[in-house]
């Protein structure tokens, strides 16, 4: 009882605005402490500027990216192989899961393979993938879309799993097709899962094409973040990290959004 | 209602347009085309977008980092671009690969790998040495440990287990009498990490390139024990290798490559000054450790492109001798060596 008080007290405090901007200040000086133990770190020499960059320099470096433009033509290319990986792997990951869970044994005769494909580790093909397939756009495609499949398979097969049997019920009673019964039914029981699934991957599906990149590439992030590691430009390569990072955060957003807007409207209509 | 369908049909078509995006114009993104798409040695439609006509579009991998500087350098300073060549610079980890893949034209790569990989029947050819073939590795001890034999018993970081760097790490213990069962042997890493495993006392002593050994010394973190080249002065460490097919179809595009390559190399050595400035303002690393690096490596820049057979003998001799290598292929059939620089 006590407890429960406490816990109701404690929500309506984070609702106060007045203590969500507490929060915000908090979380700002957190970060700027952390900046600023780091650049005093490195400026004292502390640790070399070898391994670390100043903060400042990082910030530096961002502007100079950015300004120059130099930035653009290869963000363009890591979000093209990203967007073509991810929603390849996207609508195959779905789909996948949704006919090993809906198709009589599938699951049974299937699962053996997929488990072992899933435990295959995808770095050691990479240079594989590169002999047969090329080191352009498909190649990074395949390597996002074999960072994402899995995960959005799985979650796709426990999220229909996870339907409620009343509700099925129900479709039942009122005579749904079985096309009724994926689209109103076991679709939306299962998206939250499957959204789950698709945020893990954009983080991942990123690296993913990052990652190809940095194997074998003409341009792209990864291939910026190369020529930096290996001309030992420490600063440039945590502004490209950087850059990368934010962009990964705004993709999930760009997904929370989506989730928001059309999937949890299209669950409770 | 009908605002929610409109949201929804707008995010699907920025979905449906971004994976359009993606998968249409795969030339001039994520790399590579189709060889059949975009014929490396004629002029593309891209290469034609990009540069004059009679610019001939070419598709190098050189090392990346300071071994690949001086070309970058002169492509900056036209040399490619006087033959007719316009040059695509494609990074790779695994220019073998790369090569095979038909997605690159012609690579540098590590001498033993090109000839394991060509000896195994990949459809590539050696055109030329690079612009030094001996190793430029130093075993760097921390301060302390004066000499080789003062290793044993203690860790001793090898870079890459398998690679060239290993092989000078053991045969350089070998020659002072230690084998890797007398010390911890262990794999390090390559540059900064091996520098960094060195300055945190995670290994007593690292193989480690320049500029690295002399920033040891300026920093008085590491003392050299042992230069590379002085235990395998016949050890050949680097090639430009094309593919077979690429030769047949435009050997007149190796030629001109190998020929501003060179023209590259010799201009950046013969103008050190110049080429520092270039280099550091690329490479942010300390001017007195890259002053002292060139100084010391300035033997090594030997700027000769034949291929030494002997020395490739020797260098899978060795290669055999420690294990990495299965048999000693013959080397003969693996060159092709008709557009080396005559001058």
């Amino acid at each position: 009882m006590r407890r429960a008080a406490w816990r109701g007290a404690n929500n309506r405090m984070v609702n106060n605005k007045r203590y969500r901007w507490r929060i915000v200040l908090g979380q700002v000086a957190l970060l700027l402490a952390c900046l600023g133990i780091i650049e005093y770190l490195v400026r004292a020499g502390i640790v070399g500027s070898l391994y670390l960059s100043k903060p400042t320099q990082v910030v530096e470096e961002i502007y100079k990216l950015f300004s120059n433009g130099e930035i653009f033509h290869h963000l363009i290319v890591t979000l093209k192989e990203f967007s073509a990986g991810y929603l390849l792997s996207a609508f195959a990951g779905i789909a996948t899961g949704m006919f090993l869970v809906l198709v009589p044994h599938a699951e049974t005769f299937f699962r053996p393979f997929l488990s072992a494909l899933l435990a295959v580790p995808k770095v050691t093909i990479i240079p594989l993938l590169m002999l047969w397939l090329g080191i352009g756009l498909s190649h990074k495609v395949a390597i996002v879309f074999l960072f994402c499949f899995f995960t959005i398979a799985f979650n796709t097969i426990t999220g229909i799993k996870q339907t409620a049997e009343a509700h099925l019920k129900v479709a039942r009673v009122f005579e749904a097709s079985k096309l009724q019964t994926i689209v109103k039914v076991i679709l939306p029981s299962a998206a939250p899962t499957i959204f789950v699934s698709l945020r893990v991957s954009a983080a991942t599906g990123l690296v993913g094409a990052l990652f190809g990149e940095m194997v074998a590439s003409k341009d792209g992030l990864g291939n910026l973040l190369v020529q930096a590691t290996s001309l030992y430009d420490t600063a440039k390569a945590f502004a490209i990290i950087t850059v990368v990072t934010v962009v990964s955060v705004l993709i999930i957003a760009v997904i929370d959004l989506l989730e928001k807007r059309v999937v949890l409207r299209w669950k409770s209509a | 209602m009908l605002k929610r369908k409109w949201t929804g049909s707008g995010i699907a078509a920025v979905a449906l347009a971004l994976v359009l995006a993606g998968c249409g114009n795969g030339n001039n993104s994520g790399g590579a085309a189709s060889p059949s798409a975009s014929p490396s040695a004629s002029p593309s439609a891209s290469a034609s977008e990009s540069a004059p006509a009679e610019l001939q579009k070419i598709r190098y991998a050189p090392f990346n980092g300071v071994s690949g500087l001086a070309v970058r350098y002169g492509i900056e300073k036209g040399f490619f671009k006087d033959e007719g060549l316009e040059v695509e610079l494609v990074s790779t980890q695994n220019p073998i690969e790369a090569l095979t893949s038909k997605d690159v034209d012609i690579v540098d790569v590590a001498t033993t790998n090109a000839i394991m990989a060509a000896g195994k029947g990949a459809p590539i050819k050696i055109v030329s040495s690079m612009f030094r073939t001996k190793g430029p590795f130093y075993l760097v001890a921390k301060t302390g440990i004066e000499s080789v034999e003062d290793l044993k018993g203690k860790t001793v970081g090898a870079a890459a287990l398998g690679s060239g760097l290993d092989v000078y790490t053991q045969t350089i213990l070998n020659k002072h009498g230690l084998s890797k069962s007398d010390v911890t042997y262990l794999a390090n890493g390559v540059n900064e990490a091996a520098y960094a495993s060195l300055t945190s006392g995670q290994v007593d002593a690292t193989i480690i390139h320049e500029p690295f050994a002399s920033l040891a010394e300026i920093e008085g973190t590491g003392k050299i024990l042992a230069k590379g080249w002085d235990y395998l002065p016949t050890f050949h460490t680097g090639i430009l290798a094309s593919r077979n097919d690429f030769i047949n179809d435009h050997p007149d595009l190796v030629e001109k490559l190998l020929r501003a390559y060179f023209k590259s190399q010799d201009y950046a050595k013969s103008n050190l000054d110049e080429y520092k400035e270039f280099f550091l303002k690329n490479v942010k690393i300390d001017a007195s450790a890259v002053d002292k690096a060139f100084e010391r490596e300035n033997v090594l820049w030997e700027n000769n492109p034949d291929v030494d057979l002997n020395a490739l003998q020797d260098t899978q001799q060795v290669q055999v001798d420690l294990g990495f290598q299965d048999k000693v292929y013959e080397v003969k059939d693996l060159l092709d060596l008709r557009f080396i620089p005559k001058n």
